[in-house]
């Protein structure tokens, strides 16, 4: 590759379209011509500027959002002569009925109180943005990275791999890496494995002024192939190239979630893993979680096993 | 007066009942993404009420078709075509009434940035206005494929999504990067053959 076909692919080099061999052989001509490589850098960098300051347009929609919801939530179909049918339907409908009724009062209640409990501490993201909305905005970009990864003939799930990509070194971070650039810098990833083989990638990002840190978790299950029934899906990430009914994340097959929480300073704290393992327990329908993990802002190791 | 009958009674409360589980799966793949689907639509639609509609009916005719949506792709780039095809429809509806001036305006970057004003700092000093104000005036070929890449569609999705080649996307891209670069005066001394890329 010469400096002129490095120039040729230069958007598709820093928009992480290229092929993993393409991308060491762009690397490869940067190395070796430092004006080029400065100049590609400043590039890459005007990129993210333009990047970041679109982001900013957060417009509100709740209510627009509310107005949608209003008008697709199917109401409950009104049946003429309802009252004749209740004075008609057998009794022991009506008893359930009211069981029924009773039941689902409490457990709403129950649901409420839980939410309200957990809205507490994942509400207040990112300057009031919805995380919701943040995690759904950003999980292309970390599933076409982590997928990257994999391209080059690595696990997306070893650490190492996951580490250099999460570290912000590639320029296809920028738009990941957004997080950083609201004020939470990124501080370290590690790897949590399951003892069902569940696998999940822990980001930590961290203010420094207030030490408010944002934790983006990724989480996948240990399945071989995802079973949509190609011909070519298949475990190996080279050999899956041309599947489309995968949920790819490098190295990950089958079910992946992505949950973000958000919490005080008190990273370390019960309340802040029992809100991630019960989002991810959420995402993957799970009852129990355990898992062992080393919290990179201090390096310690910890094991729990949580009920959720 | 129409009664039902008991089973055709019972068949439509198993109907709203099966709808529950489509809600709450329409509530989380497509709705998380009305934020950055409102956003995109600040920047192609003049008009602020427009935009809202266009925002609405995207998602309302989402909702009606999400049944042909296969979960595990890319919802967010399923939404931008249909916001795209509403848009396309509007527009046409449009010219068949009339030309909009709006539109027109905004394809001209002057009718926008004042002559003469400076973006001589570095990109990084830039104001985000100004920025924004940039991306709003670029020609609507390179506006359209750049916002979409900025709201992380691949080049593939963004091909998909405006109905061009994938060749297209990508020299619409360098493109529209070199104008908005251009537009604020961020052009430095690129290394020779530059001029070759795209």
């Amino acid at each position: 590759m010469t400096r002129e076909d490095v120039l040729r692919c230069i958007d598709a080099y820093i928009d992480g379209e290229l092929q993993e061999s393409e991308v060491r052989e762009v690397e490869k001509v940067l190395a070796q011509d430092p004006d080029l490589n400065a100049w590609v850098r400043r590039y890459a960098r005007d990129d993210a500027t333009v990047r970041r300051a679109y982001r900013q347009v957060t417009p509100d929609v709740q209510a627009l959002r509310q107005d949608v919801l209003s008008r697709i939530s199917p109401t409950r179909p009104s049946v003429s002569g309802g009252w004749k049918r209740f004075f008609l339907a057998p009794r022991p409908s009506f008893a359930f009925g009211v069981a029924g009724l009773v039941l689902g009062l409490l457990a709403t209640s129950l649901v409420m109180v839980y939410r309200q409990q957990q809205s507490q501490v994942t509400s207040v993201v990112l300057g009031g943005i919805d995380s919701t909305a943040y995690v759904a905005d950003h999980r292309q970009c970390i599933e076409r990275i982590i997928r990257n990864a994999a391209q080059g003939g690595h696990e997306g799930s070893d650490p190492q791999v996951l580490l250099a990509h999460f570290a912000g070194n590639q320029e296809a971070m920028t738009a990941l890496c957004s997080v950083a650039e609201r004020g939470f810098r990124y501080r370290g990833s590690v790897e949590c494995v399951f003892p069902g083989g569940e696998r999940m990638a822990h980001m930590v990002y961290a203010r420094a002024d207030t030490n408010d840190v944002v934790s983006l978790f990724v989480g996948a299950r240990n399945d071989t192939g995802c079973g949509c029934g190609a011909r070519d899906c298949s475990p190996c990430p080279a050999m899956r190239k041309n599947c489309s009914g995968c949920t790819l994340l490098g190295g990950w097959t089958g079910q992946v979630r992505i949950v973000m929480v958000y919490t005080g300073s008190d990273s370390e704290s019960e309340a802040f893993y029992r809100v991630a393992f019960a989002r991810l327990r959420e995402a993957f329908e799970k009852t129990t979680v355990a898992a062992s993990w080393a919290n990179p802002l201090n390096g310690r190791s910890r094991s729990r096993e949580t009920s959720v | 007066m129409t009664i039902l009958s008991g089973t055709a009674a019972r068949a439509q409360e198993r109907g709203f009942m099966a709808q529950q589980p489509l809600l709450r799966a329409f509530e989380d793949e497509a709705l998380t993404h009305m934020p950055s689907i409102a956003r995109y639509a600040g920047f192609v639609v003049p008009d602020a009420e427009d935009a809202r509609d266009l925002v609405q009916e995207t998602f309302l005719e989402a909702w009606r078709c999400f049944d042909r949506y296969q979960p595990g792709t890319n919802c967010k780039a399923w939404l931008f075509r249909i916001f795209r095809n509403l848009l396309s429809k509007k527009r046409r509806k449009e010219a068949r009434q009339g030309p909009t001036v709006e539109l027109d305006a905004l394809e001209n970057p002057d009718a926008v940035l004042p002559v003469g004003e400076s973006f001589a700092e570095p990109a990084d000093q830039l104001e985000s206005e100004e920025i924004q104000r940039a991306l709003r005036a670029l020609p609507g070929e390179y506006r359209d494929v750049l916002l979409l890449l900025l709201e992380d569609l691949s080049y593939r999705e963004i091909a998909d999504t405006l109905g061009i080649p994938a060749g297209t996307v990508m020299s619409r891209i360098h493109r529209g990067r070199e104008a908005l670069r251009h537009m604020l005066h961020m052009q430095r001394s690129s290394p020779s053959g530059a001029d070759s890329a795209g």
